[in-house]
Order: structure tokens, then sequence, then C-alpha cells
């Protein structure tokens, strides 16, 4: 191989490569969305591979067929907070490409052997991900048959990867034997540190009241919108498990399928009875809870289930009625 | 008209006289300034507002019939807001000379506000009440005790019923255009109407929006076809025809779709109702009960026996089709149904 072989491969991967910037970018735009709707916090990243980058893969790793051998020319990589939500990202992957190869790093080690971690998918564009979605930019069928590569990693696998990349390729010179494995032993804290943030996630969620209390919290973030107020957790735990239960559905459901699409619809004049009540001493002190967008919410749809079931023992009626007053509803 | 959307900027009070032999024009006593407000204050007229004419409040709209000078001072408030004090001291004293001899003396107050995110006109007549307010004093000795005070100027509690209200918006240009919520706590024993003439026309020069007769057949006519669609179980739906039954045939002369649906749906039916109501544009708000469109269906519907204290009630067209009413000299049963026992059940 030559310098007329650099030349034929750079040139035939710089003619592709703005189609493979363009599917990394749509997928990571429709990630970021998706992913957002779904709840998972995450951070989504994507590239094309550079020029350079894929002639040397190509040419030192002896391809015959580089542009179609070599899979993460379009790449992608979701960064989550927890071991648990890889799941929850790949279901929102699987509705937006077709999984061609799914591969689990860990499953690939031997019980003795330590090294990278996180799963990789080879995908395709739906044809739905490529036209009709203007968010995403302009219909693009020509996508449809590329593949991209999707890697997905803990924060602490994310971590570890970017470290040992330096630190084992990157260095002019080889790498000591003691270095590697140092660098190498690390990936066991990753892994005894992603396995302890998860079960301490499961301890906490054990809490009979945290499915619910989850949903406060939720609306906490939503509260702040329309208040600088600080809600009284107490306050909440009085009400939250009770009304979050009026809505018989998964309480992680309830603000995306009730509260959201209320929120949307009623903005304006919530922003206005927040600016209203905002100096006003006297104000029902349930309006600045995050639980006022679940009695407001109520109020409007099931008025009779809420004030029926409200826990009078522990909330006086009187706190209900003068949220619907608020609202302009007549009990 | 979404009255979680009314609120209040700015206030004025006029004290307005009985009108009688011993009171002239000029004993109303006018503000020349919009009175000062805390938010507070502010809230609180909002919501007693909100509350009287959403718990009993009836859609109005101008009458051009009417020579009331308020729906053109309504007007020229909602388009320039400076008129609030000269305007509303007209309407004070439109009040003042509309007013029976037998009315009492009160306040008039002029709210001007926003409901639905345009300019809205309140107002109020509320009377004066008294109160006695309990204070803790210490004795020149030390002791304590409690000095006994007797109010006489109050005007506006949390409980308050002498209390008139209204607000109006104009979503057009034109003066018929101006539409409005009209209540009366302030209802003397068996009333003919629920809202007292004076006030709604001859003071605010206003009407109901819908006919007492129309709005009523509406009422009636959507509440059964809600308890035909949507109700499934015989007995419920035969509970729910008699309540209807019940309520056309009280001597009340309002009717409340929300206080029918709570005091006679169970929980879990009521929105549904509301929601069907609201699709079918049937009145939610109150209404004057006018049986004249719907009598002849009211009555057929329904019978009740003598001594049993038995109710029988149907579609009319069922009734007249499986029921034979007998006279009372004639020697067959004095009710027959022909028909076929489908279902049973006991009580518990």
């Amino acid at each position: 191989m030559g310098a007329s072989d650099y030349a034929e491969v750079a040139s035939a991967y710089e003619a592709e490569r703005s189609r493979f910037e363009d599917l990394a970018e749509r997928i990571e735009v429709a990630l970021e969305r998706d992913l957002g709707s779904a709840g998972v916090y995450c951070e989504v990243s994507s590239r094309a591979k550079e020029v350079q980058s894929f002639v040397k893969k190509a040419l030192r790793e002896g391809y015959a067929d580089p542009l179609a051998e070599i899979g993460d020319k379009a790449g992608v990589r979701v960064i989550v907070p927890y071991l648990e939500d890889v799941t929850r990202v790949e279901a929102v992957v699987a509705a937006l490409c077709l999984v061609d190869d799914r591969e689990q790093k860990l499953e690939a080690l031997a019980y003795d052997q330590l090294g990278y971690l996180g799963v990789h998918l080879d995908l395709r564009p739906r044809p739905d991900l490529l036209t009709g979605q203007p968010d995403l930019g302009p219909d693009s069928p020509e996508l449809e048959n590329l593949h991209a590569e999707l890697q997905i990693h803990s924060k602490a696998q994310s971590a570890w990867a970017v470290v040992s990349h330096d630190l084992l390729y990157k260095p002019p010179v080889e790498s000591p034997k003691e270095a590697k494995r140092a660098i190498t032993r690390l990936v066991a804290l990753v892994e005894l540190f992603d396995g302890e943030v998860d079960r301490l996630r499961k301890l906490i969620a054990s809490d009979p009241d945290y499915a619910e209390m989850a949903v406060a919290a939720e609306l906490d973030d939503r509260l702040l919108h329309f208040t600088p107020r600080s809600p009284d957790r107490k306050l909440s735990l009085l009400s939250v498990p009770f009304l979050v239960h009026l809505y018989g559905c998964p309480p992680a459901e309830v603000v995306s399928i009730h509260i959201d699409p209320y929120l949307k619809a009623n903005r304006q004049k919530l922003q206005d009875i927040y600016e209203a009540y905002a100096d006003d001493e006297t104000a029902n002190p349930l309006l600045t809870q995050p639980e006022a967008f679940l009695i407001f919410e109520r109020l409007q749809n099931d008025r009779d289930q809420l004030k029926e079931n409200w826990p009078v023992d522990s909330l006086s009626l009187e706190l209900l009625e003068g949220m619907a007053l608020i609202a302009g509803i007549d009990l | 008209m979404d009255l979680g959307t009314f609120f209040v900027d700015q206030i004025v009070v006029h004290d307005v006289p009985r009108n009688n032999t011993n009171t002239t024009p000029a004993d109303i006593v006018y503000s020349d300034a919009a009175s000062p407000l805390t938010t507070e204050l502010q809230n609180f007229f909002r919501e007693r507002t909100t509350q009287s004419l959403g718990h009993h409040g009836y859609l109005v709209e101008h009458d051009p019939d009417q020579a009331s000078p308020v729906p053109a001072l309504i007007e020229a408030v909602l388009k320039d807001s400076e008129q609030l004090i000269p305007a509303s001291r007209d309407i004070a004293r439109h009040l003042y000379d509309s007013q029976p001899a037998v009315s009492n003396p009160g306040l008039l107050v002029a709210l001007l506000g926003r409901l639905e995110s345009t300019a809205c006109l309140g107002i109020l007549k509320l009377e004066r009440e008294d109160a006695i307010r309990v204070e803790e004093t210490t004795l020149p000795d030390g002791g304590k005790t409690f000095s006994v005070a007797h109010l006489r100027d109050l005007m506006l509690g949390k409980h308050t019923r002498l209390f008139k209200a209204s607000v109006f918006r104009m979503p057009g240009a034109a003066l018929d255009m101006l539409e409005g919520v009209v209540s009366d706590d302030q209802r003397g024993y068996n009333p003919t109407k629920e809202v007292a003439t004076f006030f709604l026309a001859r003071f605010l020069g206003a009407r109901l929006r819908t006919a007492p007769d129309v709005a009523t057949k509406s009422f009636f006519e959507a509440t059964q076809n809600w308890i035909e669609a949507e109700v499934t179980e015989p007995e419920k739906k035969a509970r729910y025809e008699i309540a209807l039954l019940g309520e056309m045939n009280r001597q009340a002369h309002t009717l409340s779709p929300n206080s029918f649906a709570k005091e006679n749906l169970d929980v879990e039916d009521r929105q549904g109702y509301r929601n069907f109501l609201e699709a079918t544009e049937a009145p939610t708000a109150s209404i004057e009960k006018d049986l004249k469109l719907v009598s002849a269906r009211v009555k057929r519907l329904s019978m009740r026996f003598v001594e049993s204290k038995l109710k029988l009630s149907g579609p009319p067209e069922d009734v007249e089709k499986f029921v034979t009413v007998n006279p009372t000299d004639s020697e067959a049963a004095p009710v027959e149904i022909h028909d076929r026992i489908d279902e049973v059940s006991g009580g518990g």
C-alpha cells in the first residue's frame, strides 16, 4: 500500500462522510428528544469518523472494502447516570432504529477477566426516523441503509473508557506493564461503583411512598416555573400518595400522561394565578406545593373523586375547597 | 367562562342608601378614587366573587330592551380604564334609582380586572353586616378579660350571603357582545326569580343568555340522553331517571346541573355527566327552571303510588306501550304492566 491507496481510501470516504454525519446527528437529536420525553436523563453525543482516523483503520487493519466493513463511521454515544437506565435507552433506540447487532461487553469477558464495559449496538434507521419529522430536519430517505454504531455507557464506564484510551493508546511510548495492569484493575472499581449505586437506589426505592413521592419530585421541577417558594416535603407526604393513587395508573406515568398535558393547556391561567398570589401571605399553603398541580388537574377532570377521597383526617377539607376557589371551580 | 381566570386589579366602593322618601340621590356617598388594595384583599374579592358566581351564577347578555345605562357604562370602562371612577359613580346612582324601596341599603363595588386575559368589570352589591369582635384585654390589676365590641360596618366576610355579584366582559367591539355572569345570594323565601328582576334587568340592563324554557328543555334532554347512552346498569338507569324526574318536579325555581350531579349521581359518574353536558352544549351553569317545553313528557314519565309510595318511571314511549292505567272506578287493576320480568334484585 502506498500514497495512492491513502488518497483513494480518503477520497472514497470523504465523498460519503457527510451522509454519515447527517445520520449520526439525526439519531442524536431524535434520541435527545425521545429520551427526554421518557424521563431518561442522559448525555447524547455524535460524530462522523474523521477521515484520517478512517484511513488509518482501513489501511492498518487491512480491510478489503473499508467503506462497507468499518462499522463506526457514524457514531452515537449515550451516557446514563445509572446502569438500570441502559435498558430504557435501548427501548427508545429500538423504536427509532433497527438493531442488527448487540454486544454487551461484559458478557464477552471471562469471569476472571477485566476490561472495557458498556453496550454497543449496530443500527440502521427506521424509515419513520428519516421522513415526516420536521424537528429532525428535512426528509432524508437516502440514509436508510447506512449503519451507525451506538455506545451506551454508565458515567463510571465512560470515565474509565476515556482515561484508559488516553493512557493506554495515546502515549508516544509503550505504557509499562505495571501501568497497563493498574489501569485495567481500575475497571473493577467501575463495576463495584455501578453495582453499589444500583443497590443503594433499590434500597431507597423500597420506601413504601417512594414511587408516589417521586412524582412530587418530578412536579417540583415544573413548580419552579411558577413560583420560587420552596415546598414543604412533610406537607407533600400528607397528600401526594393519596393523590397519585387517584389516577389508577403507574406513578411513573402520572406526570407525562396527566399533568404535562394539563400544564400545557393551562399555562397562562396558572401563571396568572401564581402571579396574583405571589405576595399573598394568606394564600392556601397547598398552592406552593408540587401537589398543587395534581389537585388542580383532578379538580378540572374528576373533582368528585378528589373530594370524596380527600384525606380529611390529615388535611382539612377547607384546604381543598380553597384550592377549588383559586381554580374557579365550584366544588 | 372560566372563572379561574378572573383577577381583580382595582376596586371602587360607593355607599348607596335605601331609596325611599327619607333619602335623595344626594345621600349617596361617592368615592373619588379607587380603594387602596393589598394583594390579600385583591384575592379575597376575587375568591368571594368567583365563589358566588361559580356556585349559582347565570350566564347573561346585554338586553337592548332595557333602558339601563349600565351596559354603556361597562363598555366605557372596558374600553378606557380611566373611566372606572366616573362610570362607577353613575352605576351607583342608577342602582339607587332602580332599586325598590324594600331593597336594603348597601355598597356598590366596581371591580376592574381580567377574565380569560381580557378586561372585565365586576359589579357587586353588598350589604353591611354586623359581628362581634372579642379582644383579650389586661385589667389594671394585671388580670385578663375579653373586651367585646359590636362591629356594624363589615361588608364582606367569608360566609357573607348578603351579596349580589356580576362580572361582564366584551369579546367584541359592539355593545350587543356584552356578556357576563350574575348571581344573587340575597334571595328571599321561595323567590319566583333567582336573580332579582330589578338587579338583572332594570339595574344591569341584562337578560339570561338562554330563555329558561329552552335551557330547561336542553338540560332535561341532555340528561336523558346521557342516562340512555352512558349508564348501562338497569338499576342505576332507573334511579337516575327517577332522580331527573324528581329534579324537574321539585318546587325550586332554579336548576343547577352541578348540584343535580352532586346530589343524585354516583361519584364515578359525575364528571362524565358534566363532560357530556359540555360536549352537547347543554347548560352547565345554573338555569331558571321553566317546564313549558317539557311538562307533558315529565308528567307522563313519572308515576308515584299512593300507599306503597312505589314509583314507576320510564321513557314516555315505553310507558305508553307497556303500561295501562285504568280508571279508579273500573274493576280492573289500577295499573297494569304488560311485560315479563327480566331481573329481580334484592336490597343491600
